[in-house]
């Protein structure tokens, strides 16, 4: 048996396929490419499969990953090839490797975030002033017991960095957020956060993950 | 491909990826190359729509033509149609993200009546007049088939043409024709004309019907060179039939989400209440080793990990015992689950029940329809109370802990002591588990009965029978709740009579429901079969200010003499048998299923004199 981790990437149209829905397509996927992968043993069996960390639903990136185990030994090139060629368009596989660190070890992810606007100062600048601010407030679903509750949190801390480009017909941010176990933030509540005093300037709003990366701010993999 | 316009729309739609297409197996083509544009159209949405495996069969028969590509349409849910209307964006293919209202033909498939209003509310969404008379041009043509087109009249009036009968045969012959008519810049009455010459094809508006006085129908005059009857079409030969070879696998959860393998059309049964088990004669089966084939076939290219064998009652394929463990041979090597619906509990042999336990379990389900012989015999429902309790006792054996009963309410003949049958039956079920020895100790048993209301439906002994009331309907599921109060195990649940009632209404209609349906749909009906959706009320302000009484159709007990507004239907079914079964149904005879005794229904008759009943 072979463990290995997959990393691919998830664009265009994929970037609607919701996390539950892709563990099924992969499934799926590797039943046609014929691949022998590790059942789990216990009542009602089902392939062996982890995402390192859930990618919310219209997100896209170019920096998943998910690990199985292979009965009997296949090289990485020949998986990658024959997962690229029963994958849908929009997840493609980048590369095959065996795993080195844990998934728990991640901290950070980087993500690009464009938004599309045709006043790009006034959402720059207004962008800006909140990230600024002592404070970036924004609700987050939380339970209290059983019961489902929206709780306002503060995330300023767990923005590590974050960077504003302004071009002809958007705003760029680079921004470099908690991730992993020990804390995680969604980008697309920051982003509402931080625009909710241009939420009228702005056309649409398109967000790419782009690196997962350890304590150290060196790469997963 | 979506256009920016329409992917907009989909970050703020619950389960955007039913509309982005580009599912694995979905089929794109370079449109240079395409001379004829076809919109399948399911009228519900994508999980219902993407479960049915006739629109799989149509849409991968009409891609594998080179000069044709066949789009698959769903309706949208709500959001999605808010939205839409709000930013002009018209119904469009998934494939191609085209607008469909360009396309050449707009197929819809007809499953269940309650699906109508959203026929009209997807041509609105398309940019079409809901109205055939208000389209003009020759294309886009919009069609429709599937077992409503069996009384099409409630809907005549929106669709140009209807396929009556099986489709893979008539499809092509009509796409021929109009990529002929559209390269000769016929119009869309020369079009039609031709069609109707075909056989299957029924164009509503080459008929012109005349009503008696009391509303009943007085005649039917075809016009235009129509045939006087239309005689459904059949396909001769099933192991040689087209049968995809791919399905497209959906991203989301959908309802019936596995690969199908179809293993005989037709029933041998004759339980005289199921429209299915009359439309679709006559038997042809598949032999064993193509089903085999098929199978294997559609677990390689959609990566599915179950596999389910279709037909109208799968323990009656002649070559079950063949089939099983040909599938079982590599399904169960590559962890392929293979599940049997439709199993009778009269035949359900000890060796199935073995094959069976070899697959993870889910419960049992088992339709004895009616709770006492006497009725069970009128519907000629041929299952004793013996059989019902010998399953039973097999199932439990076999480790099974769940059973569900399905029943219906509102059957010709009916009293309360067949009512109170049901829950007695139920009981004696549950009575059985607890005389099992070997039963798990401490674990229970649940045994549910599901009690649908009867409707009577075109070219059955039914058709020409008084549905129930809905106060009947309530009255007695009332009864019934007090009747299986005392019992512990049991859990009922029963269906909106609302909903059975219009459905009725529906099923044997004219031409008149035709300004009631676009009224109620004026009114905003739509995803009627959904009770979230379903409003009562609008149908009741459209029926009364159309001047129509729903009782008549569906309350009103017909004479045999009456003409229906399906008799000019042939599907195959002699009228004179479905009359004599009629008679024996208030008689409580029974009727051999066509395995022991040919009953001469007459289908064999569309297929050369064939029929697999016999063999």
């Amino acid at each position: 048996m072979q463990s290995v981790r997959i990393f691919f990437e998830k664009v265009g149209l994929a970037k609607y396929i919701s996390h539950l829905d892709l563990m099924r397509c992969f499934s799926r996927a590797i039943k046609r490419a014929d691949i022998d992968i590790w059942y789990t043993e216990g009542y009602n069996p089902h392939p062996f499969m982890t995402f390192s960390l859930p990618l919310s639903l219209g997100t896209e990136s170019f920096c998943e990953s998910v690990d199985m185990r292979i009965n009997g030994e296949m090289p990485f090139e020949e998986l990658k090839e024959r997962l690229n060629a029963t994958l849908p368009t929009g997840i493609k596989i980048t590369s095959v490797s065996a795993p080195l660190h844990k998934a728990d070890e991640i901290c950070f992810a980087e993500f690009e975030i464009t938004i599309n606007t045709a006043n790009t100062e006034a959402v720059s600048s207004a962008v800006q002033s909140r990230i600024n601010a002592d404070e970036i407030l924004v609700e987050k679903k939380a339970k209290q017991g059983k019961k489902k509750v929206l709780k306002e949190v503060n995330i300023k801390d767990s923005i590590k960095s974050f960077n504003t480009v302004v071009l002809k017909d958007r705003v760029l941010l680079k921004t470099v957020l908690a991730a992993g176990i020990n804390g995680n933030i969604n980008p697309s509540l920051l982003i509402d956060a931080v625009t909710k005093d241009v939420r009228d300037d702005i056309e649409s709003i398109d967000i790419i993950k782009k690196k997962m990366l350890l304590s150290d701010m060196t790469e997963f993999i | 491909m979506l256009s920016k316009q329409q992917e907009k729309l989909l970050k703020s739609v619950q389960k955007p990826a039913r509309y982005t297409g580009g599912e694995v197996n979905s089929v794109v083509k370079d449109k240079s190359k395409i001379k004829f544009r076809y919109a399948f159209c399911f009228p519900d949405d994508y999980e219902i729509g993407m479960s049915h495996l006739g629109m799989k069969i149509l849409y991968s028969l009409v891609n594998a033509r080179e000069d044709s590509w066949c789009e698959r349409v769903f309706a949208p849910w709500d959001d999605m149609e808010q939205l839409m209307r709000e930013n002009n964006v018209l119904l469009y293919g998934l494939e191609s993200g085209d607008n469909i209202k360009d396309f050449d033909m707009i197929g819809f498939t007809l499953q269940y009546e309650m699906s109508y209003t959203n026929i009209l509310n997807m041509l609105d969404l398309a940019g079409l007049p809901v109205r055939s008379v208000d389209r003009k041009d020759l294309t886009p043509l919009v069609v429709a088939g599937g077992p409503c087109a069996c009384n099409p009249e409630p809907i005549s009036a929106f669709v140009d043409l209807f396929m009556l009968g099986e489709g893979e045969e008539v499809t092509n012959e009509l796409i021929d024709l109009l990529i002929k008519h559209k390269e000769m810049g016929s119009s869309k009455e020369q079009f039609l004309e031709e069609a109707a010459q075909i056989q299957g094809v029924y164009v509503p508006a080459f008929y012109n019907v005349n009503y008696n006085e009391d509303g009943t129908i007085k005649e039917v005059i075809n016009t235009h060179n129509a045939p006087k009857t239309v005689k459904k079409r059949v396909i001769s030969d099933l192991n040689n039939v087209f049968y995809p070879d791919k399905f497209v696998v959906p991203f989301i959860d959908i309802v019936h989400d596995r690969a199908v393998s179809e293993i005989f059309r037709g029933c041998i049964r004759g339980c005289r209440f199921c429209q299915a088990g009359f439309i679709y004669r006559p038997i042809r089966e598949k032999s064993s080793d193509v089903a085999n084939k098929q199978s294997k076939a559609l677990c390689e290219s959609t990566g599915y990990d179950e596999i389910s064998l279709c037909s109208l009652s799968t323990s009656d394929y002649s070559e079950i015992d063949k089939l099983i463990p040909k599938m079982f041979d590599w399904a169960l090597k590559k962890s392929i689950n293979v599940s049997l619906p439709s199993l009778r509990v009269d035949n359900f042999s000890d060796e199935l029940m073995e094959e069976l336990q070899k697959v993870r379990r889910s419960g049992l389900t088992f339709a004895p329809e009616a709770g006492t012989q006497r009725l069970r015999d009128a519907i000629n429902k041929n299952v004793t109370e013996g059989e019902v309790i010998r399953t039973a006792e097999k199932a439990f054996k076999g480790g099974w802990t769940a059973v569900k009963l399905y029943f219906m309410m509102g059957l010709p003949t009916e009293t309360l002591e067949d009512l109170k049958g049901i829950a007695e039956l139920a009981q004696t079920v549950v009575n059985t588990y607890y005389q099992n020895p070997d039963r798990i100790k401490g674990k229970s048993v649940a045994v549910s009965i599901s009690v649908a209301s009867f409707v009577p439906k075109p070219f059955t002994p039914f058709q020409w029978e008084p549905q129930d009331t809905k106060e009947m309907l309530e009255e007695k599921q009332k009864y019934l709740l007090e009747c299986v109060k005392p019992y512990k195990k049991i859990q009922y649940s029963y269906h909106e009579s609302q909903t059975s009632f219009l459905e009725g209404v529906f099923a044997r209609g004219d031409r008149k429901l035709c300004d009631v349906i676009e009224s109620a749909w004026r009114k905003g009906c739509k995803f009627d079969s959904w009770d979230e959706f379903f409003d009562f009320s609008k149908w009741q302000e459209a029926f009364s200010e159309c001047g129509v009484q729903p009782e008549f159709y569906a309350n009103r007990k017909r004479e045999f003499n009456e003409i229906l507004p399906w008799d000019m239907f042939d599907y195959g079914i002699r009228r004179k048998f479905l009359e004599e079964e009629n008679i024996k149904a208030h008689k409580s005879e029974t009727t051999p299923n066509c395995r022991e005794k040919c009953s001469a229904c007459g289908a064999n008759m569309l297929n050369g004199g064939k029929c697999d009943a016999k063999r």
